[in-house]
């Protein structure tokens, strides 16, 4: 329990130091909601498989393609549990394949709290992958 | 006199400053150029692919996640297409952004006519096709892909075909049309065909470089449907129906992409979708010939120009490594490791280099097609397309 704590600090700190630099994105509005919080160099690549991997069919910026929008304001209203499922088990019958052979369920639920994270300004989605 | 006097000045002006080479100026080339996109700065590199160096960028092109791009007939202007529904038209040669509009909410790719005067989009959002006029980019023809009423089906697969005419498939509606523009210049309404039923989920497809035959990938069934547009009366058919035989299929992390070189000869190379092989299908008698065991889900399955090779990249967790397949034994000859996340490949004109987009190394790397060796290795900001200008000369693009 400590460690996770100490984890969430380490991020809330990561987050916060990264923002003053280049303005980040921040830290997901719920990240309590997910049980185990992933190791801060797991979370930069779970983010960046959302904008690549899951971004080759719905948009780097999420707005949409194949696949439907799926940034912060279009995932709002939708239950948490139901998008961490979805990324888990995928949608049979769409495009929409398992991810469970390259995530845990428990990296399910953080990027899923991180989805619906309020929406950063357009800018920084632009910018966001890149690299030191 | 007085005219005599003004005739010499300038003559006089010349003389004095002296070019730089004793040969008149010479407009640049733009047949060994290319364009690469970086597709999360929204900007395209200009690159030599006879020198193997990058020349500069052209910035401003907004979100270019799967963007493609078609050229002009000389090669000097490219139209891309952005995943933000934009269309914008940039100038080789000098390096710039010419026009751009907001044709949509959401595109995937284009296309250009046989006599370079119209340039296609293919939409998700609405769904459907926008023509627009090469030379201003003046909306020519909006086709929604209506069907059903108030129904709008994303719109995948757009080749060119002769005749001024686009093909493409309707992912939601299981169909495949074709619109006829060769009427606009004279006033007349685009002509649609339309073939009904043709597969579950046409996800993308191709045309025979002799623009003979359309083959679409049907996601939602095991199969490809194919057409023949030099019959009396063309019809959708299937080929390789059910290649996964009752197999539980892998899961499908990326979507490939049929568009491109997978005509060898007589043969096509296609992606078997959620299985790690590539299929060879006989194109006389569209039987299958047999598959290859790849190292992943293919992406991109492109035959080099002449037909003799066959490169496959692959959907992520397997996009560090590309596999070269040899035609004559339809085995893979060569397992390479070129880079992080290969997303991309384009052979040169005539075959002897490939290029290979890596984006999470933010480089593009050049190999020799025949020693494998690394030729350069150019930078660029998370690279995907790599498109050159010999595209132009291309039936189908």
């Amino acid at each position: 329990m400590l460690n996770r704590n100490v984890l969430l600090l380490l991020t809330v700190l990561l987050y916060g130091l990264s923002g003053s630099v280049v303005e980040a994105q921040p830290a997901p509005s719920s990240p309590v909601l997910a049980d185990i919080q992933p190791s801060p160099a797991r979370q930069q690549e779970l983010r960046r498989m959302l904008a690549h991997d899951c971004g080759s069919c719905h948009g780097l910026r999420l707005t949409g393609g194949l696949g439907p929008a799926i940034h912060a304001e279009a995932v709002q209203q939708m239950p948490q549990a139901a998008i961490a499922a979805t990324i888990y088990h995928g949608r049979p019958g769409t495009p929409m394949p398992a991810w469970k052979s390259m995530i845990t369920a428990a990296e399910a639920d953080w990027l899923a709290a991180y989805m619906q994270r309020p929406p950063a300004p357009k800018q920084e989605l632009a910018t966001q992958e890149h690299r030191p | 006199m007085l005219a005599l006097l003004s005739l010499c000045v300038p003559l006089v002006a010349c003389v004095a400053t002296p070019p730089a080479s004793p040969l008149p100026p010479l407009s640049v080339g733009t047949g060994d150029l290319g364009l690469v996109v970086e597709r999360a700065s929204g900007s395209l590199q200009v690159v030599n692919t006879s020198r193997r160096e990058v020349l500069g960028a052209i910035k401003g092109l907004g979100d270019l996640s799967h963007a493609s791009l078609v050229y002009s007939r000389d090669g000097a202007y490219a139209f891309v297409f952005g995943r933000d529904g934009a269309l914008s038209k940039v100038h080789l040669p000098s390096r710039s952004l010419v026009d751009r509009i907001q044709q949509s909410g959401n595109s995937i790719g284009g296309a250009i006519s046989q006599d370079g005067s119209l340039v296609a989009a293919q939409n998700y959002q609405p769904g459907g096709i926008r023509v627009f006029d090469s030379q201003t980019l003046r909306l020519v023809a909006d086709i929604p892909a209506e069907y059903e009423p108030g129904k709008l089906s994303r719109v995948v697969g757009l080749v060119e075909l002769p005749g001024q005419r686009f093909m493409y498939a309707l992912f939601d509606a299981n169909e495949i049309w074709i619109a006829d523009l060769s009427g606009v210049a004279a006033g007349q309404a685009p002509q649609l065909q339309k073939f009904k039923n043709v597969g579950r989920q046409p996800y993308d497809a191709l045309i025979t470089p002799d623009g003979r035959y359309y083959i679409a990938g049907l996601f939602g069934e095991d199969g490809l449907v194919k057409i023949d547009l030099w019959a009396a009366q063309p019809k959708a058919e299937r080929i390789l129906a059910g290649y996964g035989r009752g197999q539980e299929p892998l899961p499908v992390f990326k979507m490939p992409h049929l568009r491109g070189w997978a005509i060898a000869g007589r043969q096509a190379y296609l992606p078997a979708i959620g299985r790690h092989e590539v299929l060879v299908v006989d194109i006389d008698s569209w039987q299958e010939l047999g598959r290859i065991p790849v190292a992943g889900q293919p992406v991109f399955v492109m035959a080099r120009p002449d037909g003799r090779q066959v490169w496959v990249n692959f959907a992520v967790p397997d996009y560090n490594q590309v596999q070269v397949i040899d035609t004559q034994s339809r085995q893979v000859i060569q397992t390479l490791s070129p880079g992080k996340a290969v997303l991309h490949m384009e052979f040169t004109p005539r075959g002897e280099s490939v290029w290979i987009s890596t984006r999470d190394d933010n480089a593009v790397n050049v190999l020799d097609t025949r020693s494998f060796a690394r030729q350069a290795t150019l930078k660029a900001d998370a690279p995907s397309g790599i498109f050159f200008t010999s595209r132009a000369q291309r039936s189908g693009f």
